[in-house]
């Protein structure tokens, strides 16, 4: 018996893992997407490993050095107008850009689906919540998040705040539209003539038959989160100098765009990478998450 | 007849609100089912067949306590359920359970059936430790003619009519007294048909069970049922033994629906009566006789008044003036 319990767990256990491998298949198959995730994944090591890829710190100054050209003197990328390294601030850059998108993405999903989930569940509500989310959709984004930092002060954990604020509109609607359409199925009505609770027919039976138009949401968040930390540390909102943020590091490098252009174009160059690699990985995963080829084929 | 029936329902209706305009105010109602009684006993099957549109399945529905019956009363195993709220009806839900029409709708994509099945002694065993439910489940897949092996396959694996006995384990796992079969078997391919009313049949003989059987395949209610009710809509027409609906109905509709099952070679001539027009608008209810419109042997007074629904023959009751 025990034998056979084991040859069963294993079976599902394979079965599970071909069906990741089919998307991630799928995915890989798109050119774009796999480039995508190829670049997703050397900033994600670049940001993890960022203290041992680089020889200098980020904050190292070293005035007898300052706007050397990428190559000089043992700075793979240069040096900046204070003589710190290009690469250990656009490593340390990385590291600070994923940790915002991430938490400030994190944050939007949990309020999102939250909203979503009782706007799409509860007539009543529905309403209510709608009215308030139309009414933060009302606002320009960027306009919303500095109002926000204008408010709470400038900081980076105040970046965090606003843009996730910013997420949990798009993410509510796109949460309340799939559980509109699941709570007709017949299997909720199923678990209803069971006597489920609300809370478990939300959460064990909706929430996870709405993941897939999820995944390719945080994702493309994720390039949007990234874009609006530099912007608003572009416009002086977010990260403060010193700190190695690409927004920052542009609106420093700007300053000597004739003589160093790489201190502008470096960091530049990191974030339109980034918002790439997320944007086109989000496409991929759509078509890869495609509900029409998901579970019932 | 002495004996209480299990449920017994009193002029039930449904009314769907019809809201328009800026205030939603409620401007005309979709009459879906319009006062029905009826009543089964322990262990019998009571039929319930119709058109699509007549309300057989907003019937189902509103006995089973998905939908809320705007008037009327229900009483299930001598109480009155028809006006709980969701939390008292719980304890009822053990005894009262249902089928659904979509094996392929009905499950949970994403839960294994296995774990499907477990839920439900979740919700309603809460004391039952893992070790029980499972071995529970197991007996139930094995008592619906699934293997064992089944336990950790999702949904998607499984055939129309395999699921559908995992549907019919799922209603089966709290040991109910009534099952509300909605189209049970009408999305699955004849053969399989023949097998899921073998089992439901079987089941019934084990566990005394009954069932209020709902579809528009006049032929598999007939092989399903003790007595039929006939609707159209959300009306009653005739209710009686299966036996003698099917050998002598009186109701002009019923005539009409019998004579279209197709039957082989057939030596006696049948008069195939085909109805004019289209049913009604429930949202537009007629007047009088809801058949008069397309009734074949209507008479003027039958727009003006509804016909009273009684007994003609001993528990044999109709709708009709002409009768």
């Amino acid at each position: 018996m025990s034998s056979v319990a084991g040859l069963k767990e294993k079976q599902e256990k394979s079965w599970k893992e071909h069906r990741l491998i089919t998307i991630f298949r799928d995915l890989v198959k798109n050119k774009l997407a796999a480039i995508g995730i190829v670049i997703i994944a050397s900033i994600f090591i670049a940001a993890v490993f960022a203290p041992w890829l680089s020889s200098y710190g980020p904050y190292e100054q070293d005035l007898s050095g300052t706007k050397l050209a990428a190559g000089a003197d043992g700075h793979i990328l240069g040096t900046d107008n204070y003589g710190r390294d290009m690469w250990s601030r656009l490593v340390h850059g990385a590291r600070l850009s994923l940790v915002v998108g991430l938490s400030s993405v994190a944050i939007g999903l949990i309020g999102g689906i939250g909203l979503g989930l009782l706007a799409g569940y509860y007539r009543k509500l529905d309403g209510l919540i709608m009215r308030v989310v139309d009414l933060l959709f009302a606002f320009p984004g960027i306009l919303l998040a500095m109002l926000i930092i204008a408010m709470l002060g400038t900081s980076l954990i105040n970046v965090i705040i606003a843009i996730s604020i910013w997420s949990i509109p798009g993410c509510a609607r796109i949460v309340r539209g799939s559980v509109l359409s699941i709570k007709q199925q017949e299997y909720i009505l199923a678990m209803k003539t069971l006597g489920a609770s609300d809370r478990r027919i939300l959460l064990k039976h909706i929430l996870p038959n709405c993941t897939a138009p999820l995944i390719v949401f945080a994702t493309m968040r994720m390039a949007t989160a990234i874009l609006s930390t530099s912007a608003l540390s572009y416009l002086g909102l977010g990260a403060q100098p010193p700190t190695p943020e690409w927004g920052a590091m542009i609106a420093a490098g700007q300053d000597f765009m004739w003589e160093a252009p790489h201190m502008a174009i470096i960091p530049g160059l990191g974030i339109m990478l980034t918002v790439f690699a997320f944007n086109v990985v989000g496409d991929g995963l759509r078509d890869a998450l495609d509900p029409n080829m998901d579970m019932n084929v | 007849m002495s004996r209480t029936p299990l449920l017994e329902v009193n002029n039930v209706t449904k009314h769907f609100p019809i809201k328009k305009g800026v205030f939603r105010r409620t401007k005309a109602h979709v009459k879906a089912v319009n006062g029905v009684d009826l009543f089964v006993h322990e262990g019998e099957t009571l039929g319930v067949v119709g058109e699509s549109g007549c309300g057989k399945s907003t019937l189902g529905r509103v006995i089973i306590g998905l939908e809320k019956m705007t008037n009327g009363t229900i009483y299930f195993q001598g109480d009155s359920i028809g006006q709980l709220s969701d939390r008292h009806l719980k304890k009822y839900k053990r005894n009262l359970q249902m089928i659904f029409q979509d094996p392929f709708a009905s499950l949970n994509p994403r839960q294994k059936v296995g774990d499907a099945l477990e839920e439900v002694f979740i919700i309603h065993d809460s004391d039952l430790n893992k070790q029980h439910r499972k071995q529970r489940v197991l007996e139930l897949l094995k008592e619906v003619g699934l293997k064992a092996e089944h336990y950790h396959r999702y949904p998607h694996e499984f055939s129309g009519g395999q699921r559908q006995r995992i549907g019919i384990a799922r209603a089966l796992a709290l040991n109910p007294s009534l099952i509300v079969c909605d189209e049970a078997v009408s999305a699955l391919d004849v053969s399989v048909q023949a097998q899921v009313i073998k089992l439901l049949k079987d089941l019934q003989k084990k566990y005394q069970l009954s069932y209020l059987f709902i579809s528009h395949d006049l032929g598999v209610v007939r092989h399903m049922s003790d007595r039929v009710l006939v609707m159209y809509l959300g009306a009653q027409v005739e209710l009686g033994d299966a036996s003698r609906i099917y050998a002598n109905p009186l109701h002009p509709y019923t005539k009409a629906l019998l004579s279209a099952i197709p039957r082989p070679k057939t030596k006696i001539k049948r008069e195939r009566i085909k109805l004019q027009g289209d049913m009604p608008s429930p949202a537009n209810y007629p007047k009088g006789c809801p058949f008069h419109t397309r009734c074949p042997i209507a008479k003027s007074y039958c727009a003006e008044r509804m016909p009273a629904y009684r007994e003609v023959e001993e528990n044999h009751f109709v709708a009709c003036h002409e009768v």
